[in-house]
């Protein structure tokens, strides 16, 4: 049998294992209590992460929701803004390929509405209308990353030239080249603005420099080449007296008129309307239909026609026209031909001013060179009417005489020369003024102005200082006579001066009422001075000189009008 | 040496369970009431070391011996009502755990006086169905309310008490007819528990391992 130590160590060991069953027993109990927890609790942390996910979920489609509607807005709103750009969009791909223009674009390259544009698809680098300009290897930068400006006449494939601006910016997707946005600004206006200024101040320059209007209508012409096109361009003036256009520059392709009847053309339509006219083909039919124009046998396929105006006067027109490209001109050519017209009518109103002022001038030489020789003539006349009076003089009386008639005489050449101070012309001078002046001045000298009465009727006329101051010399003489002798013994007594003018001649007539001139007076053999004088001076101007002895004393001077004094 | 384990393998295995769970107490994160019920674990098998050495020192003297168990018993009592009475949130009269200490201090004075452990023996029995029930109240409460891998050495202590009592028990009611022939049989009693929680540590740190 077994000891007691043995059942000892057996029933030690026993408990161990059944301690340790026991332990394993309740291990085991906890860990799959542990085990249905952890699973409840995995499963309500499942159903809370799942409830969770539920909202973040609903979260997220309501924030995805209000992202692609903000997107949706901003994209809206971005496509406005390119849709609706001033300036041109191009966008372009990795490989430079054309992807997108906007309608600005398609404006500015001039392709039809509802037409697709040709280069959609095509690296910018190889578009013809690229190449012609030089500037494909630009684009390249736009690759290194470099941001691009061009300014440049451009000519579309659709034939459209244009003054583009353009601004290239170019675009990265992880730091690589992505495409890229090309803005491009229409700035045909502002240049064709600068050309404009430009020809003007052209045009105001040659208008300083250039003396001959011929030549200054080649500048012109050349000038305006730049903005408008003149092949055929003409500068037509208009003369109202006559009713004739005349050109005084035109180059014309098809006629070489040198001046033609207003008549019912274009031109005189222009010049009568005072209005810029822009006739085509089909306006001209029309306007000859309303019998506005003649039908002409070669009409303009286009024609362009702006008045040329001086002070609101319409003095011409300037023309530009084609007989054979109906679209050379627009309506808004008809502005730049506005601008042109008005620099040619300053042109023309300056050199006609400086024509006229040239004239004068001219005329004011040789006035003075005249006045000149006038002087030296009527100091010649005026020594020689002392000489004359010299041989008169043989008492103290006969000099006080003498003295007087000089100064009466030198008096009268001064009085022409008085009024011709005073005339708008210097070389005219009114006949009427002078005899009345003449007359009242002999009156006041001789102190009759109570005794005699002096008559005038007298025609107006203008008369050359040359014959006046003859004449002056003429009618002083006979008036002087009148006044001291044909009233001697009479307390009254009456003059009458007549003037009228003939086809030919001048004639003038002085009567008195007075005691007429002694029989034994012969007016063409005269023995006194002043006669002599009259006879001398008739003869001078190729006039007649007759004598009346009905009723008193009257002399009749008849003069021609073109006298070579 | 055999002679030596088989004599003095509770002491052996006491002091085992002491140092485990003396280890587990302060190099564990663990917390609150848990916390406690270690402490007054560790305490409780302390003391147990203690009785086992004076015992030894005083070559089984009957007067250490009554002292300690009453000691003892009544440590018993305040470790696990108290647990038990924070558990369920009950309030906390010191009384309550005089009441129950009172006929064990009597029982060892009677013992003491008519050198006679049949006293003893029988208030024995009776702390330990309070200490089961109360150890089962425990669990109870733990398992229905508190978190379970948190308050995991907690069950492992008492569920160790809840086998302890029922050998206990169990080897009491065989020794109350016949003490001192079946006195190995408590002895194992014992001897099962001590195993029980020395390989609770083990337990206990696979399930933290793993659970936490």
């Amino acid at each position: 049998m077994y000891t007691e130590n043995q059942i000892q160590i057996f029933v030690i060991i026993s408990s161990i294992f059944i301690g340790l069953f026991i332990l394993t027993t309740i291990y085991l109990i906890i860990k799959l209590k542990l085990n249905s927890i952890l699973l409840r609790q995995s499963e309500e942390k499942i159903k809370e992460y799942s409830e969770d996910l539920e909202k973040m979920v609903e979260e997220r489609t309501k924030q995805l929701s209000k992202s692609e509607e903000s997107y949706k807005q901003l994209y809206k709103f971005n496509e406005g803004i390119v849709e609706n750009s001033p300036a041109g969009i191009i966008r372009l791909d990795a490989k430079l390929k054309i992807n997108y223009e906007n309608p600005e674009m398609k404006r500015i390259l001039g392709i039809p509405p509802g037409e697709e544009s040709k280069a959609l698809g095509m690296d910018i680098r190889e578009l013809s209308s690229v190449k012609n300009i030089g500037v494909s290897s630009i684009f390249n930068n736009l690759m290194k990353g470099k941001e691009i400006a061009i300014e440049n006449l451009f000519i579309s494939v659709y034939g459209k030239k244009t003054f583009i601006t353009l601004k290239g910016v170019p675009m990265f997707e992880n730091n690589k080249f992505n495409g890229a946005v090309l803005l491009i600004n229409d700035i045909t206006e502002r240049k064709q603005a600068e050309n404009i200024q430009r020809t003007l101040y052209n045009i105001s320059d040659a208008l300083n420099k250039v003396d001959n209007l011929h030549e200054l209508f080649i500048k012109i012409r050349e000038f305006s080449g730049n903005v408008i096109d003149t092949t055929n361009f003409d500068v037509a003036l208009y003369n109202e007296k006559t009713d004739m256009i005349s050109l005084p520059f035109d180059v014309d392709e098809s006629d070489d008129f040198v001046s033609f009847p207003a008549g019912e053309t274009l031109t005189a339509l222009v010049i009568k309307t005072g209005k810029p006219l822009y006739a085509n083909r089909q306006l001209q039919q029309k306007l000859a239909k309303q019998d506005k124009i003649e039908v002409i046998e070669n009409p303009s396929a286009i024609w362009l026609g702006v008045p040329l105006k001086v002070e609101k006067q319409v003095i011409g027109v300037i023309v530009v026209q084609s007989y054979d490209d109906p679209n050379l001109y627009t309506e808004k050519d008809i502005e730049i031909l506005t601008f042109i017209s008005e620099e040619i009518a300053l042109a023309i109103k300056h050199k006609q001013a400086d024509e006229q002022i040239r004239r004068d001038l001219k005329e004011k030489e040789l006035l003075l060179r005249e006045i000149h020789h006038r002087v030296k003539n009527n100091l010649q006349v005026i020594s020689g009417l002392l000489m004359l009076q010299e041989n008169e003089i043989t008492t103290k009386e006969d000099a006080i005489k003498g003295f007087a008639a000089s100064q009466d005489r030198i008096l009268a050449m001064a009085k022409a020369y008085e009024l011709l101070l005073g005339s708008e012309y210097m070389s005219e001078v009114s006949i009427v003024k002078y005899i009345e002046s003449l007359a009242e001045q002999l009156k006041h000298n001789y102190d009759i102005h109570d005794k005699v009465k002096i008559r005038y009727s007298l025609e107006e006329f203008a008369i050359s200082i040359e014959i006046l101051d003859r004449l002056g010399l003429i009618l002083n003489e006979i008036i002087t006579n009148s006044v001291k002798h044909a009233f001697e013994g009479r307390e009254s007594g009456n003059i009458h001066i007549e003037l009228k003018e003939t086809e030919k001649h001048i004639v003038i007539k002085i009567s008195d009422d007075g005691i007429g001139m002694p029989e034994d007076i012969d007016i063409h053999n005269p023995d006194t001075l002043g006669l002599s004088l009259v006879e001398m001076l008739m003869a001078q101007l190729q006039g007649t000189l007759s004598l009346d002895r009905k009723n008193g004393t009257s002399f009749i001077v008849e003069i021609p009008k073109e006298s070579e004094a | 040496m055999i002679d030596f384990i088989i004599f003095h393998h509770l002491g052996i295995l006491r002091v085992l369970t002491l140092a485990f769970w003396f280890y587990l107490y302060k190099k564990s994160k663990i917390t609150g009431l848990n916390r406690d019920a270690v402490k007054y674990f560790v305490n409780y098998l302390a003391l147990f070391t203690v009785w086992n050495i004076l015992m030894i020192v005083t070559e089984n003297s009957g007067r250490v011996y009554l002292f300690f168990w009453t000691i003892i018993s009544i440590y018993q009592l305040y470790f696990v009502l108290t647990i038990l009475f924070k558990l369920a949130g009950w309030n906390y009269v010191w009384l309550e755990i005089i009441i129950p200490a009172l006929p064990t201090t009597l029982a060892a004075i009677l013992s003491f006086k008519y050198s006679n452990y049949q006293p003893v023996n029988i208030v024995d029995f009776f702390n330990s169905l309070i200490l089961l029930t109360s150890s089962v109240l425990i669990l109870r409460y733990i398992l229905l309310k508190k978190s379970f891998v948190e308050n995991i050495e907690t069950i492992f202590i008492f569920s160790g008490f809840v086998l302890y009592f029922i050998l206990q028990i169990l080897a009491s009611n065989i020794m109350t007819f016949d003490f001192l022939k079946y006195w190995s049989f408590c002895k194992n009693a014992t001897l099962i528990g001590f195993i029980y929680w020395i390989g609770s540590i083990v337990c206990i740190r696979k399930i933290r391992y793993r659970y936490s």
